[in-house]
């Protein structure tokens, strides 16, 4: 539903839709368009352009302007049929191959392909001049039959992936039969494509038609645009002057395959989002005062009221709000905070890496003397690397595919001035050592490493310019636990080292409590508490920290079973009163918590939370109330937290 | 200063110099001072000047410009001129002609022609069954022999003195050169001999080149200095070389040549019927094995209009006889009418037991509806295509229906051939100076199958005893009266029996540009037909024109 | 290796069956050659010419289907492709010497600089996605791509070479354009070549454009974009290393999938132009039933797709890393 919303959002399709159906109308209603039969040869050759006659008239003495909207009928018949036996073709070739797979598969494939590389049009010639018996429907079978091809392609491929995909695999595993998956499963979630790979081939219909008719292969006693063209050549329309009798089918045709174009693509769009054109202009940024001095002059990092938005069609998503932080030269912060809390988008907001439709709204920081969010493109682009690297969440794709490694780590110091080869070598080797990767992978590509030594090296990347600070973005999540930990060790080695700074993302907070020397949580956009890591482990202040603790197995001690925090957490588009975490805190206090506006407490020394618990203004009675009910609840909650939204 | 780096650098000097001679020989050989300029709207192929391959294989001034026959016959008229032969004469059993062959003609390498050249090309066709595309050893033809320099016997064993024609444009090569040719079929003969008023000079895709013969036989001929070809690939495009004047004469059927005529003073067209077209019926398929349903239809349908809207009224409807306006005089007692009657066509229709029902449609004897009837033409031809247009209209007033079955070439011919069509448009297979080559084409029961075969020119499988008769006795005699008696009989027998409806003549299609050159031919000074550039008839064309 | 040797298998067993195709589809067609010639000649040929062709033409004794098919594909490799039928008895092999300069000259080369103009104008159009001109170039290519190639022709070639005469009507060279590779010669092959060569321009870059555009805009959002983003890399060295080697790779081999069309559309114009390559030789065979040629040229055409995408195969070995470790 949601995809033809957006469908007709866009006026590509809109003008591409509109085009067509104008056309279909109009060739559907042609005897009360024009009172002229399009085959009649009534009227005298080559009449100019009149009112009788808007298009004048051919050499047999046909109304143009009749031939023109009648010929859309056939022209579009062609389109649609050719275009649907080709599409019907192409699905049932690129499902059977990819469902059943196998020898199957392998031959259908080999058929794909002979079909791509042998030339269309010169075999549509050959085959056509021996085909018997006239009309329009020779004319499409061999269109369509010679242009399933390459939807076929493109439909195996789908419904390849389509079949590794979890809720296939369930349903076959659920015994269902293959017409049940094919239909049931797998037709529904490929109908863009398919529609997209219709239009695709209506266009090669009609231009397949158009060509054919044109060199008097097809039937070119029928009337269509092809056909029309055929006559206006064979009769020397342009000599005669009258090349509006050359113009116009023409130009249907190529305002026809527009149309059929437009919808192509309008509908690949929508199944491929990251086609899709960001329809919204971003607000400009409520741009503090310019200047370094935003926030604690000793930290290293300053982020101020940062406030971070995707601009959707619709309301806007509110993903980081209000968010202020300072991290310290040489300090390890860990944030944490379930997934969608708006940890990464914080932390691409902050290097800037953000992309629309992701916008900064508003705030301020400051990495040493760089005001980051003002920086120009060009100081940006100095800044980068040499004062901070990012490590990403999914560091299995970070590295370019078609270039060796080598030239991605020399890359990195080369953008920044070091461009001496026997030092580039040098520092790579070293980086490589310190990491634990044999130097020789320095010469490997990207897909001959594992997924460990990926990470390791985009480690060693960001570490290439020994900046003075490092956001890592989960960066052991894709590994297995013991590489994760050795990972882990060399990256505080190394940070102990080099007096880095790292914030440190992970929705894992056992780990970061261990690591962080200060650890934020997150949640619904917000820094809900904020607290050195020994601190946050024995007194977590904040009830959304604490049942984040109880969800997860101590380090140390016996693993019991964890519950997890039932219930979600708000929409990110709406505007929340109070606490975000209101709905589902097991300490909440009605009247209190869902009214007043959030604020930040300290709640000990370098401890902060965002919680009315800790608000003094709050009567102590109200705050206890609530702390003894959460105990009864905790009781029942435990035994629901097998349907509870556990993190992750 | 003797030393060999010198030596070797004029050594590279002179094998430049050489170079660049020999490859500038070929396009700078001599600048002729009028040349007389040809457009072609096909391309032609590979440098080829072997006469005796047919039409498109051989370039174009092969038969026209290089090498000459004995006789042309002038198809629209049956006039002869002489060329290598001076004057003809069947024996009274029509068993024998004699040709006397011109005497003072000189190949282009020097050498003398004489009888026995000619002999020797009409009987090395016979050693080269391939070459003989006119079927002259398969048409009675027994001996050629020279009986002195100069008279030429021709020996038949069964008369066929149609042969003729044939034997006139039958081109004559040099036995002195060809008696040592092993593979007539396959050789191109890049240096052409001949007695023709040109010889050879370049060869390009783009243009071909003759220049004058300087010691042509015919005193103060030919009056230009060069012929030159050139190619375009569409009507359209040699339309316009010719209004522009970069072209003289073009040979191109297009669309509308009134309209070309009146875009310029020096454009003129004549356009000479030497063919006809004609609406073929399937005389072995009911209901167009009945004389009476045939004849009903012809009446339906109004040739005129045919002809207007096909040929943009530059081509005549036919007549209802199929004898073209040049040979009526001769050939017809007395002018066949149209038939073209709608009213007349109805009745005969019912008359003959065809009845219609209450919606106006035709129904056959058995009383069931007829079928919609294919009309077979070609596809790309736009003309054939205009005329099934107009017979499907006048049909339909009759309540006949019909629809277009537009053939790819093979399958238009194949169709025709293997009698798989109802109706079908094409021209007399056969044609030539008198009305017998069409109709010893369309009618000989040698040249028709039975259905599946292929027949080579009885489309419409109709064959009648007493046309056989007529036929043959009109190719066994040189009696001017005997072949207009046989001749009568088959008009009249074919008028009755309706096996084809005549619909439009069928032209040759002269352009001419006469902003630079005189002598072209005309209706008023037809001294040829008209004819293809590369035919015989071309050649009078390319010794009459003459700088303006 | 055994991905090489796997697209080289796809090779023959493709031109296999384009071979056997070739065979087949001449043989449905009812009648043959000799009719139609004889058909042609419109009465200028005697009937009883038929047997006298089909002896010239080695039509006469054909033996059965199977054992010419085996003789086919024999002489086939050895080259052999017998005599043309409608320019008798030029050999097939010296017709397509002669078509196929011009058809590579104004095919091959036009489509070469059409990919890259377009691919050109498709990073620029991906890259720069949201502006004006960037976002405005997809409608024109699409409008472009839908525009019927002979069409575009004709109208170049009623207004260019009709109209204004700045161009000639047809043909690939003057009828006397002087000595081969003179600066005269030159001048005309190009005069000639130019409307073609602009009508297969602007028709086939929409097409370049597009996928260019759509591949672009599917590498930017992959991570190693942002990677090379966040590493602080100039603009220069992230199109040049990261976008373009990432997204010409599908677009390559696009471009080999898509060549078919592009020879399609090509050989109607030379059609259009009377342009003396392969494609209007295809077409004069076709119209003239002339077996062996129409077989040689459907051949060789297939045969250059074939190679070029053969070729498109070998050069994305080099491209891609993946594919030589045989993972793709």
């Amino acid at each position: 539903m949601s995809g033809l919303r957006q469908f007709f959002g866009q006026p590509r399709s809109l003008v591409g839709a509109g085009f067509l159906l104008i056309l279909l109308v109009a060739s559907l209603c042609a005897p009360l368009i024009t009172p002229y039969d399009p085959n009649s040869l009534e009227f005298g050759p080559f009449m100019p352009l009149s009112a009788q006659h808007w298009l004048g008239t051919t050499a047999l003495g046909q109304d143009i302007f009749a031939q023109f909207i009648y010929g859309a009928r056939l022209t579009l018949l062609v389109g649609a049929v050719a275009g649907l036996i080709a599409t019907l073709l192409s699905v049932t070739f690129g499902l059977a191959a990819a469902y059943l797979g196998g020898r199957v598969d392998e031959a259908i494939n080999t058929l794909i392909n002979v079909f791509l590389v042998l030339p269309g049009l010169p075999l549509v010639i050959v085959a056509s001049a021996f085909l018997r018996g006239g009309g329009v429907w020779p004319v499409i079978l061999v269109i369509s039959f010679t242009g399933w091809a390459f939807g076929a392609r493109v439909l195996r491929a789908q419904a390849l992936a389509l079949r590794e995909r979890d809720f296939v695999q369930a349903a076959v595993v659920a015994g269902e039969g293959p017409g049940r998956i094919i239909f049931r499963e797998m037709l529904p979630n490929m109908a863009g494509l398919i529609a997209a790979n219709f239009f695709g081939a209506a266009l090669y219909a009609v231009l397949s038609e158009a060509a054919l008719s044109f060199i008097g292969v097809g039937d070119v006693s029928l009337v269509t645009w092809g056909t029309m063209l055929y006559w206006a050549q064979a009769k020397g329309a342009l000599l005669q002057g009258a090349w509006w009798w050359v113009a116009l089918p023409g130009l249907g045709i190529a305002l026809l395959g527009t149309s059929f174009a437009l919808l192509n693509f309008a509908i690949d769009e929508i199944s491929n989002p990251k086609l899709g054109r960001s329809n919204v202009k971003l607000p400009a940024r409520k741009k503090p005062a310019p200047g370094a001095g935003v926030g604690n002059p000793d930290a290293l990092l300053s982020i101020r009221d940062l406030n971070v938005g995707y601009l959707t069609p619709g309301p806007t998503v509110r993903a980081v709000r209000d968010v202020s932080l300072d991290v310290q030269p040489g300090e390890l912060l860990g944030l944490a905070g379930e997934s969608g809390c708006g940890k990464s988008t914080l932390a691409f907001a902050v290097t800037r890496l953000l992309d629309p439709p992701g916008a900064v709204l508003g705030g301020s920081v400051r990495l040493a003397e760089h005001d980051l969010l003002n920086l120009s493109p060009e100081e940006l682009r100095r800044v980068r690397w040499k004062e901070f690297s990012m490590v990403f969440q999914a560091s299995m794709n970070v590295l370019n595919p078609v270039l060796k490694i080598r030239e991605q780590v020399y890359d990195a110091m080369q953008a920044h001035g070091v461009t001496d080869k026997q030092k580039l070598d040098a520092r790579a080797r070293e980086l490589f050592d310190l990491v634990g990767i044999q130097a020789s992978y320095l010469d490997a590509y990207p897909h001959q490493l594992s997924g460990g030594m990926k990470q390791r090296v985009v480690i060693a990347i960001a570490l290439a310019l020994e900046p003075k600070l490092i956001v890592m973005d989960e960066p052991t999540t894709a590994l297995d636990v013991v590489v994760q930990r050795q990972i882990l060790q060399e990256i505080n080695d190394v940070r102990r080292r080099l007096g880095i700074s790292i914030i440190f993302i992970t929705h894992d907070l056992s780990l970061l409590v261990e690591m962080s020397d200060r650890v934020a949580i997150m949640y619904a956009g917000e820094v809900v508490e904020l607290a050195p890591a020994h601190q946050l482990y024995a007194h977590p202040a904040h009830p959304y920290t604490q049942q984040l603790m109880n969800s997860f197995p101590p380090m140390t001690g016996p693993r019991t079973r964890r519950s997890g925090i039932p219930g979600k957490p708000p929409s990110l588009s709406a505007e929340i009163v109070g606490c975000p975490f209101f709905e589902r805190c097991n300490k909440r206090m009605p009247g209190v918590c869902d009214v007043k506006p959030l604020q930040t407490f300290p709640v000990a020394e370098e401890q902060t939370a965002a919680c009315f618990l800790y608000d003094p203004t709050v009567s102590p009675a109200l705050k206890e109330n609530a702390i003894r009910d959460s105990q009864h609840v905790q009781m029942e909650v435990s035994r629901e937290s097998a349907h509870s939204a556990n993190l992750n | 200063m003797n030393n060999p780096m010198t030596n070797k650098v004029k050594a590279l000097v002179s094998l430049s110099l050489i170079l660049t001679a020999a490859l500038g020989s070929a396009a700078h050989a001599q600048n002729p001072k009028s040349t007389f300029t040809i457009v072609r709207s096909t391309q032609w192929g590979a440098q080829n000047y072997n006469p005796y391959v047919p039409g498109d294989q051989h370039l174009l001034p092969t038969n026209s410009a290089i090498y000459e026959s004995l006789f042309f016959v002038n198809s629209i008229n049956g006039k002869v001129t002489p060329v290598l032969g001076t004057k003809y004469a069947w024996s009274k059993d029509n068993k024998t002609l004699t040709v006397t062959t011109r005497g003072g003609v000189k190949w282009t390498d020097g050498q003398g022609f004489d009888a026995g050249d000619a002999a020797f090309s009409f009987n090395y066709l016979k050693s080269y069954p391939a070459l003989d595309t006119s079927g002259l050893w398969k048409s009675g033809l027994s001996a050629v022999k020279a009986t002195n320099a100069s008279t030429l016997v021709f020996s038949f064993a069964t008369p066929n003195t149609p042969i003729f024609q044939y034997i006139a444009a039958t081109p004559i090569v040099p036995q002195h050169l060809w008696k040592d040719v092993k593979d007539p079929s396959t050789f191109t003969n890049a240096k052409p001999v001949g007695t023709g008023p040109f010889v050879a000079d370049s060869y390009s895709q783009q243009a071909l080149r003759v220049l004058k013969n300087p010691n042509y036989w015919m005193e103060g001929k030919p009056s230009v200095d060069a012929l030159v070809w050139i190619a375009t690939s569409t009507n359209d495009a040699a339309q316009l070389k010719l209004l522009s004047g970069e072209a003289d004469f073009g040979y191109v059927g297009i669309s509308d040549p009134k309209t070309y005529a009146a875009k310029s003073p020096n454009a003129s067209y004549w356009w000479p019927t030497n063919n006809i077209n004609f609406l073929y019926f399937n005389t072995v398929k009911a209901p167009f094995n009945d004389a009476g349903f045939r004849k009903g239809v012809a009446a339906a349908i109004n040739t005129k209009e045919v002809a207007d809207k096909a040929y943009a009224g530059a081509v005549a409807a036919a007549s209802p006889a199929a004898v073209f306006p040049g040979q009526q005089k001769e050939w017809l007692a007395n002018a066949a009418k149209s038939t073209f009657d709608v009213t007349a066509a109805d009745k005969a229709l019912t008359a003959a037991g065809y009845k219609k029902d209450g919606s106006g449609n035709r129904l056959g004897k058995d009383g069931k509806a007829l079928p919609s009837f294919k009309i077979l033409v070609g596809a790309g031809w736009t003309d054939f295509i205009t005329m099934a247009q107009v017979i499907g209209n006048n049909l339909k007033k009759v309540g006949i229906n019909t629809s277009i079955d537009q053939q790819a070439w093979g399958s238009y011919s194949g169709g025709l051939q293997t009698g798989s069509y109802d109706m079908g448009i094409s021209w007399g297979w056969g044609n030539g100076s008198t009305p017998y080559y069409t109709f010893n084409a369309a009618f000989n029961p040698d040249f028709s199958a039975p259905v599946g075969k292929t027949a080579p020119s009885n489309l419409s499988r109709y064959t009648n005893p007493a046309i056989t008769k007529a036929l043959d006795t009109f190719s066994t005699t040189s009696n001017a009266a005997t072949q207009q008696k046989a001749m009568t009989t088959i008009v009249s027998t074919v008028m009755k029996e309706q096996p084809w409806v005549p619909l439009t003549d069928r032209v040759n299609f002269g352009l001419f540009n006469t902003s630079k050159f005189t002598g072209f031919p005309s209706a008023a000074d037809p001294y040829n037909d008209s004819s293809p550039d590369d035919t015989n008839g071309a050649r009078l064309l390319y010794l009459n024109v003459k700088p303006k | 290796m055994s991905y090489l040797l796997r697209k080289l298998g796809i090779f023959v067993f493709t031109l296999w069956v384009a071979a056997t195709l070739n065979f087949v589809l001449p043989r449905l067609v009812p009648g043959d050659p000799v009719s139609v010639m004889l058909a042609k000649y419109q009465g200028r040929l005697d009937p009883a010419a038929v047997d006298a062709l089909k002896i010239a033409y080695g039509l006469n004794d054909l033996g059965s289907p199977v054992s010419q098919y085996f003789s086919y594909l024999g002489n086939l490799l050895r080259g052999d492709f017998g005599r043309s039928i409608s320019l008798f008895p030029t050999p097939v092999i010296d017709v397509v010497r002669m078509a196929l300069p011009y058809t590579l000259g104004l095919i091959g080369v036009t489509t070469i600089i059409s990919f890259v103009l377009g691919s050109a104008l498709g990073l620029y159009s991906g890259w720069r996605r949201g502006g004006v001109v960037a976002d405005g170039l997809t409608p024109v290519a699409l409008f472009l791509n839908a525009m019927p190639y002979f069409w575009f022709g004709l109208i170049l070639l009623y207004v260019f070479a009709f109209q204004l005469k700045w161009f000639p009507l047809s043909g690939a060279l003057d009828p006397f354009p002087g000595d081969t590779y003179s600066a005269g010669w030159w001048s005309s092959l190009l005069r000639h070549a130019a409307l073609p060569v602009f009508t297969i321009l602007v028709t086939s870059v929409g097409g370049w454009l597009i996928t260019m555009r759509n591949n672009v805009i599917n590498v930017a959002g992959e991570d190693y974009l942002a990677f090379a983003r966040a590493k602080g890399l100039t603009e220069r060295r992230i199109i040049s290393r990261y976008v373009l080697r990432n997204a010409l790779l599908p677009s390559f081999t696009a471009f080999g999938m898509a060549l078919g069309f592009v020879v399609g559309g090509s050989i109607l114009t030379e059609i259009v132009f009377s342009y003396p390559g392969l494609g209007f030789y295809l077409y004069q065979s076709v119209t003239n039933l002339d077996y062996p040629l129409m077989q040689a040229i459907f051949f060789f055409i297939a045969l250059a797709v074939l190679l070029a995408n053969l070729l498109v195969d070998f050069v994305n070995v080099l491209l891609d890393p993946r594919i030589r470790e045989g993972q793709a």
